[in-house]
């Protein structure tokens, strides 16, 4: 039985309609599946040696303080909402909402960032003591760096935002640096556990 | 496959030529992005990294063909078995497997090319590029010499404060990161591109395949690139990751490499299989038998082939469970390999042989990785792999299974498709010449490996003495090197004159029933004219027959000198929209260069040049995407 496809019939679809996910949407979907196994390594590193040593952290370091963290995190996992909003707004076709949410959520990066950039200073120990401050540096540059991307790649759509490449129909760029952006959320989340909360699963802490 | 439509074809496909044309000159070979282009370049930048990878193994075995020689001296003995292996690992076989998925596929599947046409060609500069990085260390005289598992301490500051595993660990790194750009291209394409259609069931076996080890890289080199990172900044600023001094671990890095490092030899072996499985229909005249359980054994291996990573580290003291653990997994990846080599064997037993030499490779192949696999059930057992373990045996087996079970498919493919890639024939004659050399001579150099290893002799060691009952199987393990050299000659010679003076191959001209026979050899830039429709496993064997190319159907026309194809469902390939795909560009081959600058700044600790060097990588990415998916904004 042989198919039938009517070329005109798709172009008036594609243009009359949301179009679904594009290809690039899955593109960076499987990107960000590749990445997430170098977290996925990375916390596995962080387990695999905390278990083999008899304290942790080692070498008189006292554990990391949860306050302040906890607060970053809650503004990052916040930060996601704007993000939601935004492709809800283009999606609607509401060119001012999306630079409005977009440019809410880029605070609110700014502000986990600068958090930890303050929890950078006040860390009282270098990458190079022992593996313990070398995982927990390492780590947390992991996280840094991709929420850095996030804001560059928010930024980028703002000022294409502002040039009207986007409309309701195509938006793909929003979608994308909204992808990103979960991600950043997401791999904080998981960070924040293992770094924080990681350690009092070490056996010798009663 | 069907058309849709009949105005006349001439006046349409001008149209398409000029939207997929690439401009004259050297600017337009730099800036080309279609995937036949950068398929080719990666297929021939792998070929020369194999005879490259090949030459070393020569010179290892010239040094160990009689006791106590010194032709090599044991530091270029290091180097020599520390390139050959990360050669033909990380710059021959994976690079080669996706170049040939890169140019095949798109084809196979119907589609004009890969989704990411300006990242793939990004990939292939980063691949040449991170080639010429690690091999510049032969410039600086500090070879990379600790194996190509590049196992700490012995890679870490303390025992090599030299810049050698510098440059494996970026180099790698950087094919790496290749190979998981390829890996996504492929699967978007696979999943997206597919002509309509072609639904899962109609999917050709070699593209199975790909998918399957495509995502497969997803997962298993990023491990690698972490270990590596981890490693790399233990070198340049102090880390502490495996130096067990203080609180780090080795046998992290061994954990991470192997995550790595048994995914991939599945990751090399399913495309390969799936090439065989594709190419045997075409030999037999008739369809491979259980398709669907060839299939499943695919997917099944790809899943199993995570679980096995521990059975390289048996020795390195773990618990017995886990190595119980890891025995069990080892010992079940035979049941799906199994299946495939049985599913072969049914189609050859039950087909019409036709002996061309891509017919020997198959059989060859079938030969090869049975024994390889035999001897891989062997060493799943814990008890026997610490007899054998860092011996020759293991030597002989590994090479068995990846010159079996990927070098044979690799050439019998390229064999097979050669009329595709040039639309020249390949010579029988010599064809067949090399085969018998290549197969001949690897069994008469692995063979006698096996019983060295059970005699004793360990592996990268770079002589041995004599009295140990070793120089008789050294001698005729040397000498099949020379003749699988020679057979390699002949099939480098073969493809070298054959290339444009070869007999013209037409388009079909192994009566195979596969999409990329379907247009002309080689293919013109947008593949099809009309975008093929697809209602069979085997189209071209299908009694209505395949459209001759260039006949009027689905997207001959072009809107405003577009490069458009048809985008499909995952499951179904059912038609739902019409993509459009961004032509030739400069800023991909920028980024690659820049991202090389920033490299050498790292391994000269030189600040400014990286900075100079990020900046670079950021400006042109910036550059890239700024232009990026949003085609049709309007």
């Amino acid at each position: 039985m042989s198919v039938q496809v009517d070329a005109a019939l798709l172009r008036r679809q594609g243009v009359g309609e949301p179009r679904r996910r594009p290809p690039v949407w899955l593109g960076l979907l499987l990107g960000l599946g590749a990445i997430a196994t170098i977290l996925a390594s990375l916390i596995f590193s962080y387990f695999m040696l905390m278990f083999h040593g008899s304290e942790w952290p080692p070498d008189g370091i006292r554990r990391p303080a949860l306050g302040t963290p906890a607060i970053g995190l809650s503004v990052l996992v916040a930060s996601a909402v704007p993000i939601l909003l935004a492709g809800r707004a283009i999606g609607a076709g509401r060119q001012r909402d999306l630079r409005l949410w977009l440019a809410a959520a880029t605070v609110l990066g700014a502000v986990v960032l600068g958090m930890q950039a303050r929890g950078y200073a006040a860390l009282g120990f270098a990458h190079d003591v022992n593996a313990y401050t070398s995982l927990f540096v390492t780590l947390s540059a992991f996280h840094t760096i991709n929420l850095v991307t996030a804001l560059i790649f928010n930024l980028a759509t703002q000022a294409r935002a502002w040039l009207g490449h986007f409309s309701a129909e195509y938006h793909e760029g929003v979608r994308l640096a909204a992808l990103w952006w979960y991600w950043a959320v997401a791999s904080g989340v998981v960070l924040f556990a293992t770094l924080f909360l990681g350690p009092l699963l070490d056996p010798a802490v009663q | 496959m069907t058309t849709t439509d009949d105005a006349p074809p001439a006046v349409r496909s001008a149209g398409l030529d000029r939207a997929w044309a690439t401009p004259p000159g050297i600017m337009g070979w730099l800036s080309n992005v279609n995937h036949k282009a950068i398929g080719l370049r990666f297929i021939v930048t792998a070929f020369v990294f194999m005879l490259i990878g090949g030459a070393q193994a020569a010179l290892i075995r010239t040094q160990l063909i009689g006791p106590e020689q010194g032709f090599l001296g044991p530091d270029a003995y290091n180097e020599a078995f520390t390139l050959h292996g990360t050669t033909m690992m990380f710059l021959f076989a994976v690079p080669m497997l996706e170049g040939l998925a890169m140019y095949l596929v798109p084809l196979m599947i119907g589609s004009r090319d890969l989704p990411f046409p300006r990242l793939n060609a990004f990939g292939y500069w980063l691949f040449l590029f991170g080639g010429l990085f690690l091999y510049s260390s032969l410039v600086t005289g500090s070879v990379p010499d600790g194996g190509w598992f590049n196992y700490p301490p012995l890679s870490g500051p303390q025992f090599r404060p030299d810049t050698s595993i510098d440059f494996w660990l970026l180099g790698v790194t950087m094919t790496e990161i290749v190979g998981i750009i390829g890996a996504l291209e492929l699967v978007v394409c696979i999943a997206r591109h597919r002509a309509p259609g072609m639904s899962l069931n109609r999917i050709p076996v070699f593209v199975w395949g790909v998918l399957v080890s495509s995502v497969m890289i997803l997962f298993a080199f990023p491990p690698l690139v972490t270990g590596s990172l981890l490693l790399e900044l233990d070198r340049k600023i102090g880390t502490h990751f495996y130096n067990s001094v203080a609180g780090g671990d080795p046998i992290l890095w061994q954990h991470l490499f192997w995550i790595f490092g048994h995914p991939e030899v599945y990751i090399m072996l399913i495309p390969a299989v799936g090439m065989v499985a594709t190419m045997v229909p075409t030999f037999t005249r008739r369809g491979i038998v259980g398709y669907p359980l060839v299939v499943v054994s695919l997917v099944a291996i790809g899943f199993i082939s995570f679980g096995l990573w521990v059975h390289h580290m048996f020795a390195a003291g773990l618990p017995a469970l886990a190595t119980a653990f890891f025995t069990a997994a080892s010992m079940a990846i035979a049941i799906p390999s199994g299946v495939q080599i049985f599913s072969l064997i049914a189609t050859l037993w039950r087909g019409k042989l036709v002996w061309s030499t891509p017919l020997l490779y198959i059989v060859g192949f079938v030969l090869v990785f049975v024994l390889g696999g035999i001897t891989g059930v062997m060493v799943a057992s814990v008890a026997f792999d610490w007899q054998v373990h860092d011996t020759f045996f293991v030597v002989a087996h590994f090479h068995y299974v990846l010159l079996g079970g990927v070098v044979l498919p690799i050439l019998g493919g390229l064999h097979y498709w050669f009329p595709k890639l040039t639309g020249r024939m390949l010579d029988e004659r010599l064809g067949k010449i090399a085969f018998w050399l290549i197969f001949g001579g690897m069994n008469l150099t692995f063979f006698p490996q096996h019983i060295l290893g059970f005699l004793g002799m360990a592996r990268r060691v770079y002589t041995y003495q004599s009295g140990l009952g070793w120089d008789f199987y050294n001698f005729v393990s040397t000498l099949g090197t020379y003749v699988t050299v020679a057979g390699f000659l002949v099939y480098t010679a073969n493809i070298a004159v054959n290339w444009s003076r070869g007999r013209p191959a037409g388009d079909n001209p192994w009566d195979a029933p596969g999409l990329e026979w379907a247009t002309s050899s080689p293919a013109p830039p947008y593949n099809f004219a009309a975008m093929p429709t697809v209602s069979s496993l085997y189209p071209l064997w299908e009694p209505e027959g395949a459209a001759p190319h260039g006949q009027p159907g689905l997207l001959d026309d072009v809107e405003g000198e577009r490069r458009e194809i048809v985008g499909t469902t995952i499951l179904d390939a059912e038609a739902i929209e019409i993509l459009e795909l961004p032509g030739n560009t400069l800023w991909p081959l920028i980024a690659a260069l820049a991202i090389i600058l920033f490299l050498f700044a790292v391994m000269i600790d030189s600040i400014v040049l990286g900075v100079v060097g990020l900046g670079a990588v950021v400006g042109s990415l910036a550059g890239w995407l700024w232009t990026g998916s949003e085609q049709r904004h309007e």
